[in-house]
């Protein structure tokens, strides 16, 4: 077994890993860029390595320092969460080549469903259903990127060849746009993942996501996790997220299942992966991608399963078998994953940055919270909006969403916008609580509601003005005049923390 | 008596509040004034600008912080941005407001990462003029109407903050009249 284990990423899912490591006796090493120096991830880890710089580009992304410094501190393995590195061949191959275990699968498995062209050609003939689609070169003219969106029919989708969260995503409705938003894609596809290359796919009308989460061992062992439904997005980035589907009848959750297993067994898979799928009106699926990484959501499946996926990963990658074979796998209950932002609803979920001044996350039986984020943290625009993930487990669907509601009624983060107010307003939409969502339910939504769309326009009532002046009144008494915005704020300076500006300075 | 003047938003009618003070066996306890109506209100500090209040016979947790002349306080399930009023802010706000079309401003704090024009090119409406990037989040920013570059105020790979004016602009009968 490991003794030592690198986490290259930040935030919550470093935390998160963190959490499973450390009870297994293993060491958790963070490393952190310079705004990183204080955030949560470093301070919940057993050692911390600078990488200097800020950007991405220059921290998150540099394998070479990842590797340079899991060889100083005396690492065995490197899991590298989702994002960054995760889904990177080259790095994972380099982690190999320099003596570590990466967590994840391997590298060639990673190439062959990485790119989503190839994968789609692959599984396609394993007998997985797929989208109608056409896939050129790296370097294709735009010309014949009109001509085949032509014959497979206007909408179509152009997709990022290396992509995922919806970066190097759009949807073209007329032939017009194509071009434009063929070179916006590749630029986007290019910052993000290094590879410009893009496709088109047919883009299928208001379908739902829905996707398996798959395990294999290097024994040959491959099972499924069952689904999560991940319909409710905003701009192609998941919001809400919940397992098991509301959608799925027992026999095509079963066919989905089995589908799900012939994708893994198609590429060899080893470790944590998720295949994800489209399922249109008449509940139809068709294969979308898969990611070959742990997911953001990852902790709906742990609810319901009541098993520790990163701790299968650990097990998995130090050559041992799946603790658990596809019969003992039995869901128990409803589980939803709120992803708290920082970001504004109200002005097109516009990414927000500053401080976090105040924060308590809501505890209880049915209550998991796994943040990146503490009192005084630094929301840069470095890295994504993602603050915390706030999952919640009921016996029933109806059950998990008034914890949920419950739970994000307590969650308390001051000091910029987050979408708390808006995911709230979407447990308590019509159609979401029959389960008749889609992925462009939000953008819908959005359009039609008036009153802006963070819910938050309720009139203001006695208890929050009487709230705030007994506040005003103590801060009042206590100290002279609240701080100028912009001021450097210091941790202790009277009552009133003294806030910094809303800007990133 | 202490007395404060809030504003749950902009336009909204200003709410005056005052406290007075009167005996508590076990907390502290305020007779409220909100306009014509009264409430009586007990407070428990649990830290800085955080407690609970007793309000109608039901306890209502909070957090407030305050940053310059706003509060934002937290009670469950809402949040609000209150503006705290004081005759200085309102001659701020009276002479500061204007409708800008002569600028382009970031909306949100980011990276640009394309200009598409430079001083002196003339755009039709909408036209895209400037691409930033924010949290690897791509926005296109385009031209409110057609018009006249007039200054450039951003380059690319620039990390600019939230509102900052990254180009302005002349109306197009500005730039027929001075041609």
């Amino acid at each position: 077994m490991f003794n030592k284990i690198l986490i290259a990423n930040r935030g919550e899912i470093a935390v998160r890993i963190a959490r499973t490591l450390q009870p297994m006796g293993i060491c958790a090493v963070a490393v952190y860029s310079d705004a990183d120096r204080a955030a949560v991830h470093v301070g919940s880890s057993d050692e911390a390595y600078p990488l200097e710089g800020n950007s991405a580009a220059d921290t998150y992304l540099r394998g070479d320092k990842i590797i340079d410094i899991a060889k100083r501190c005396g690492a065995d393995a490197i899991h590298p969460g989702y994002g960054f590195l995760a889904e990177n061949p080259t790095f994972a191959q380099a982690c190999k080549d320099a003596g570590f275990v990466f967590i994840g699968p391997k590298p060639e498995v990673m190439r062959r469903t990485g790119n989503k062209v190839e994968a789609k050609r692959t599984l396609s003939a394993a007998g997985v259903p797929v989208v109608p689609g056409w896939s050129g070169g790296s370097n294709e003219p735009a010309a014949r990127f009109a001509n085949e969106a032509k014959r497979i029919g206007f909408p179509v989708l152009i997709k990022a060849a290396a992509g995922g969260g919806g970066k190097g995503m759009r949807v073209v409705e007329r032939e017009a746009e194509l071009i434009p938003s063929i070179e916006a894609a590749r630029r986007e596809a290019a910052a993000a993942f290094g590879d410009g290359q893009v496709f088109l796919e047919k883009y299928v009308a208001r379908p739902r996501h829905v996707e398996f989460q798959i395990f294999g061992d290097e024994h040959g062992n491959v099972v499924h996790l069952f689904e999560r439904e991940c319909s409710l997005q905003r701009r192609h980035q998941k919001i809400i997220e919940e397992a098991p589907s509301p959608a799925l009848t027992p026999e095509l959750r079963q066919r989905m299942g089995e589908a799900a297993l012939r994708v893994a067994r198609a590429v060899g898979y080893t470790n944590a992966g998720t295949v994800e799928f489209l399922v249109d009106a008449s509940s139809e699926f068709y294969f979308l991608e898969v990611n070959t990484r742990l997911q953001v959501e990852h902790p709906i499946t742990e609810m319901t399963l009541q098993q520790d996926l990163v701790r299968t990963q650990v097990l998995v990658a130090d050559g041992q078998r799946l603790p658990f074979s596809q019969e003992e796998l039995r869901p128990r209950g409803h589980a939803i994953e709120c992803r708290i932002c920082a970001e504004d609803a109200d002005r097109n979920f516009m990414p927000a940055t500053g401080t976090i001044e105040r924060y308590v996350p809501p505890m209880g039986p049915n209550v998991r919270v796994d943040s990146g984020v503490a009192e005084g943290s630094q929301v840069s625009v470095y890295y994504d909006s993602m603050l915390a993930k706030l999952i919640c487990w009921g016996q029933t669907r109806e059950e998990a969403i008034a914890q949920t509601i419950w739970a994000l009624d307590r969650l308390v983060i001051l000091g910029l916008k987050t979408n708390i107010a808006y995911l709230r307003s979407l447990l308590t939409d019509a159609a979401v609580l029959r389960g008749e969502m889609h992925t462009q339910y939000v953008a819908q939504r959005s359009a039609s509601t008036i009153a802006g769309a963070s819910g938050d326009s309720a009139r203001v009532g006695d208890d929050v003005l009487m709230a705030a002046a007994v506040a005003m009144k103590d801060g009042a008494g206590r100290s002279g005049v609240a701080p100028r915005s912009g001021e450097k704020a210091t941790r202790d300076s009277g009552p009133w923390r003294a806030a910094s500006a809303w800007r990133n300075t | 008596m202490w007395r404060v003047t809030l504003r749950s938003e902009p336009g909204a009618e200003p709410v005056e509040i005052e406290l007075e003070r009167t005996d508590a066996a076990h907390a502290e306890a305020f007779s409220a004034r909100r306009g014509n109506e009264h409430l009586e209100i007990e407070v428990e500090r649990t830290g800085p600008g955080s407690g609970w209040l007793r309000v109608r016979g039901r306890i209502v947790p909070f957090h407030a912080v305050r940053r310059g002349n706003v509060v934002e306080v937290w009670t469950p399930g809402q949040t609000h941005a209150l503006e705290v009023v004081d005759r200085q802010a309102r001659r701020a706000r009276a002479g500061g407001e204007t409708t800008a079309t002569d600028r382009v401003t970031a909306p949100m704090p980011g990276t640009i990462t394309k200009v598409n024009v430079s001083v002196g090119d003339t755009f039709a409406a909408h036209a895209p003029l400037i691409i930033m990037e924010s949290m690897k989040m791509e926005m296109t920013l385009s031209a409110p109407h057609a018009g006249r570059i007039k200054e450039l105020r951003c380059g690319v790979g620039e990390l600019v903050p939230m509102g900052q004016i990254l180009v302005k602009l002349a109306p197009l009968e500005e730039t027929n009249a001075a041609s």
